[in-house]
């Protein structure tokens, strides 16, 4: 993957798989420490599996499948810029995957279009009650989807429309908070 | 060409012996690449992989890819278990000195093509 936003996909799938109603989205920049933190937690049943399985690359809860490479790679991701991923229970009842990252890592890979991925999710997945939090130091931005939903008419509320209005706010929450690429 | 052949004339070290059947396989196409989504995209099926990856992940995407063996370029090692896991997937794994560059221009000469375009 050459994008941390193709990875987030993968985990906002694998939880609306898991069957998870609330996904919450982290992305945090830390300056001062030079980490980058992504956390995608949700009310969904969990892990019924140690976390070092569930990083497994031949560790798959897909019965067509004999590989599961989305958390492997993107440990691996992680991890060649100097950081970690932990898998651990969120405060919302379900899974919460935690990436951290140094920064300004060399090979460290672009956040690449968070605007456009959620966007997909909201999409494809109208139902689901999304949050993206951005961090930055001490400044944060919140984009709740159902309350983007709710500032359009109720006959308007398409997923296409709601998907449209929720990246573009997050584009203006990512410049408001000059948030690394 | 033949697999067996490739590790002769590259003084390929294979890791696999443990792989019952022959390594007479024909190979006729190869992909180089550290980026392991690109791998999954991009390497034809049937050839041969030339990387410096050696986490267990590489296996698994050459699982997916259907890749027929893996090259570990400059002297890469990986352990045990990526070893027992290649040998039950039936991946053949070689390592050898050379760098990624080097390997791939050997292969290139012995007739082996990437993917074009």
């Amino acid at each position: 993957m050459h994008e941390l936003s193709l990875h987030i996909l993968d985990l906002f799938e694998n939880a609306v798989h898991a069957g998870a109603s609330t996904v919450l989205m982290t992305l945090e920049e830390n300056h001062q420490t030079d980490v980058l933190k992504i956390v995608v937690e949700d009310d969904g049943p969990g892990l019924d599996v140690p976390p070092e399985t569930a990083v497994d690359p031949f560790y798959t809860t897909k019965n067509n499948k004999r590989t599961g490479l989305g958390l492997a790679l993107f440990c691996s991701t992680a991890e060649q810029a100097a950081g970690r991923l932990v898998l651990r229970q969120s405060t919302l009842g379900g899974l919460a995957v935690e990436a951290t990252m140094q920064l300004n890592h060399v090979d460290r890979i672009p956040i690449g279009n968070i605007a456009a991925t959620v966007s997909s999710v909201v999409c494809t997945n109208p139902e689901l009650n999304l949050l993206c939090r951005f961090v930055v130091g001490d400044e944060q931005y919140l984009v709740r989807v159902s309350d983007v939903a709710r500032e359009l008419p109720i006959g308007r509320r398409n997923g296409l429309a709601v998907a449209r209005r929720v990246s573009a706010r997050i584009g203006s929450g990512i410049e408001s908070l000059h948030v690394t690429q | 060409m033949k697999l067996n052949e490739i590790a002769e004339k590259l003084s390929l070290r294979n890791l696999t012996l443990e792989i019952s059947g022959d390594t007479r396989a024909e190979v006729v196409c190869g992909h180089a690449s550290d980026l392991l989504s690109d791998v999954l995209a991009n390497a034809p099926a049937d050839s041969l992989l030339v990387t410096r990856h050696v986490h267990l992940n590489v296996l698994a995407v050459a699982v997916h890819a259907g890749v027929v063996g893996i090259i570990f370029a400059s002297s890469r090692m990986p352990d045990e278990r990526v070893v027992r896991k290649a040998t039950e997937e039936r991946i053949w794994l070689y390592t050898s000195k050379d760098s990624a560059f080097n390997i791939v221009g050997k292969l290139y000469v012995l007739g082996l093509r990437g993917r074009h375009g």
